[in-house]
C-alpha cells in the first residue's frame, strides 16, 4: 500500500474517531443534611431495585457524541439518606419478604431517565427527567399502592464546551427534585396515613 | 487620512453608546424594618415548575455587592432548609411561609438560621434589536475583523423583602438599566459592553441594606 494511501486511511480514522466522542459520567450528588422534617414513628423495610442499585443510561446523538451515564451507586445512597431522615427505624433487604415489626414495604424503581441538551432544545439549557414508581406493599407484602414521582432539573447556559459539567448539574438537580418530593409528598399518601393512624 | 478619521468618528461614536446607560429605580415600603445584631439577611432567586427562574448571575451579584448586612446566599439558605426552598417546594407568598411554620421542625430550623429578612429576587436580562454584522476570517499565522454590531440590553430586579419575625412583607423594589452595546471590528475585535447587570444590581444592593438598616417610612 502507497504511503500517500496510508495517511489517507489513518486521516479517515482520526475523523471517524472524532465523530464518535463517549462521555461517561459518574454521579457524585450531594443532598444536605435534613434538619427540617420530623421524621415519622414508622418501622419501614427498604427494598432497593435494580433501578435504584445499577441503573446505566446510554444514549448517542446524531451529532456523534455517546453519553454512559450511570446513575445507580449514587441514587442509592441518596435514598438511604432520605429515607433515613423520614422515618425512625429504616431496614434495608435484599427482597420483599416480610420482616418482623415492619408497618410497610417501600419499594422505589426508576422507570425512566431522559435528558436534553442545548443542541436538542435549541435553548441555552441541559435538562434531565425522572420519573419513578414509589411502591408501597403492607406488612405482609401485598402491594397497596404504586405512587408515581416525576422530578426535573435544568441548568441555564451558554458554555457548551463543557457538557458533560452541566449535564452532571442538572442530573443532580433532578435528583434532588426527586428527595425534596419523597421527604414532602411521601407522608401525605394515604397508605402512609393509614399506617400512622394504626 | 480621511479613512482614519471616519474610523475615529465610529469608535468614537461607539464609546458613547455603550457609555450610555439608563436607569430607572421604584421603592414602596410596607412596613418599618431594622436588623438586630447576629441576624442575617437571605436573598433567594425565585424558581418554579412552570420554568420561570430568575437570572443566576444577577442573583449571585446582588448577594455580592449587598454590604452593611449580613447576607446569606441563595444556595446556602436553601441547603440549610432542605427541602423546602427547593423550586418545587418553595413558598410562593407569605400564607404558605405561615403555613409551613406551623410544623415544629421547620420553625425550629429557620430560628436556628437567624435569619429576620428573606428577599426574593426576580431578575431578568435581555438582549435585543441586534444591527450590523461582522465577518472574520482566519489564515495561516494571519486572523482579522472586520465589521461593527450593535444591539440594546437591559437588565431588571424585582425585589420582595419578607419580615419573617413580623410575617409580613416590608416592602419592595424595582430596578431596571438599559443600554446600548457594540462590537467594532477594525482588525481586531473591539467589545463596548454597557455594563446594565451591574449598575442594575447596584442600585438594588446599595438602596437594599438602606432599606432594612432604616427604620421608618421613605
Amino acid at each position: 500500500m502507497q504511503p500517500s494511501m496510508l495517511r489517507a486511511l489513518f486521516g479517515c480514522l482520526l475523523i471517524w474517531l472524532a465523530g464518535c466522542q463517549q462521555t461517561t459520567l459518574t454521579l457524585q450528588t450531594r443532598v444536605p443534611e435534613v434538619r427540617s422534617i420530623e421524621s415519622l414513628p414508622l418501622s419501614v423495610a427498604l427494598v432497593y431495585d435494580e433501578s435504584i442499585k445499577n441503573y446505566t443510561h446510554e444514549e448517542s446523538f446524531p451529532e456523534g457524541r455517546n453519553w454512559l451515564i450511570r446513575v445507580g451507586n449514587n441514587q442509592e445512597r441518596l435514598m438511604t439518606e432520605t429515607f433515613t431522615a423520614l422515618f425512625d427505624r429504616l431496614l434495608i433487604l435484599d427482597n420483599a419478604e416480610s420482616a418482623d415489626g415492619i408497618d410497610l414495604t417501600i419499594i422505589p424503581k426508576l422507570k425512566d431517565f431522559q435528558f436534553a441538551t442545548p443542541l436538542q432544545t435549541g435553548r441555552d439549557q441541559f435538562e434531565t427527567w425522572l420519573q419513578y414508581s414509589i411502591e408501597l406493599l403492607d406488612a405482609e407484602g401485598s402491594l397497596l399502592n404504586e405512587w408515581p414521582l416525576s422530578a426535573y432539573g435544568s441548568v441555564t447556559t451558554t458554555d457548551t464546551g463543557r457538557a458533560d459539567r452541566f449535564l452532571g448539574l442538572a442530573i443532580n438537580r433532578a435528583l434532588r427534585d426527586a428527595m425534596a418530593q419523597l421527604l414532602v409528598d411521601l407522608p401525605n399518601q394515604p397508605e402512609i396515613k393509614k399506617s400512622l393512624i394504626r | 487620512m480621511k479613512n482614519q478619521g471616519a474610523l475615529l468618528q465610529v469608535i468614537g461614536l461607539t464609546a458613547l453608546l455603550s457609555g450610555c446607560v439608563s436607569t430607572s429605580f421604584e421603592q414602596i415600603r410596607e412596613a418599618e424594618t431594622g436588623i438586630e445584631a447576629g441576624e442575617r439577611v437571605a436573598i433567594i432567586g425565585r424558581q418554579n415548575q412552570l420554568g420561570y427562574e430568575a437570572d443566576a448571575s444577577m442573583v449571585r451579584c446582588l448577594s455580592h455587592q449587598t454590604s452593611k448586612i449580613s447576607v446569606v446566599n441563595d444556595s446556602t439558605f436553601s441547603d440549610w432548609m432542605f427541602p423546602w426552598f427547593e423550586p418545587r417546594l418553595a413558598p410562593a407568598n407569605l400564607e404558605e411561609l405561615k403555613t409551613l411554620l406551623k410544623r415544629p421542625a421547620f420553625a425550629a430550623r429557620l430560628a436556628k438560621t437567624k435569619v429576620r429578612y428573606l428577599v426574593w429576587v426576580e431578575s431578568v436580562a435581555n438582549t435585543e434589536d441586534r444591527k450590523g454584522s461582522m465577518s472574520c476570517s482566519v489564515g495561516i499565522g494571519v486572523g482579522f475583523c472586520l465589521g461593527f454590531m450593535m444591539w440594546e440590553n437591559d437588565a431588571a430586579y424585582e425585589v420582595f423583602i419578607w419580615d419573617l419575625e413580623a410575617l409580613t412583607q416590608a416592602g419592595r423594589m424595582r430596578s431596571n438599566a438599559s443600554g446600548s452595546s457594540a462590537i467594532l471590528g477594525a482588525l481586531v475585535p473591539i467589545p463596548l459592553i454597557a455594563p446594565v447587570e451591574r449598575q442594575s444590581c447596584n442600585l438594588v444592593a446599595k438602596n437594599l441594606s438602606k432599606f432594612i438598616l432604616e427604620e421608618g417610612n421613605n
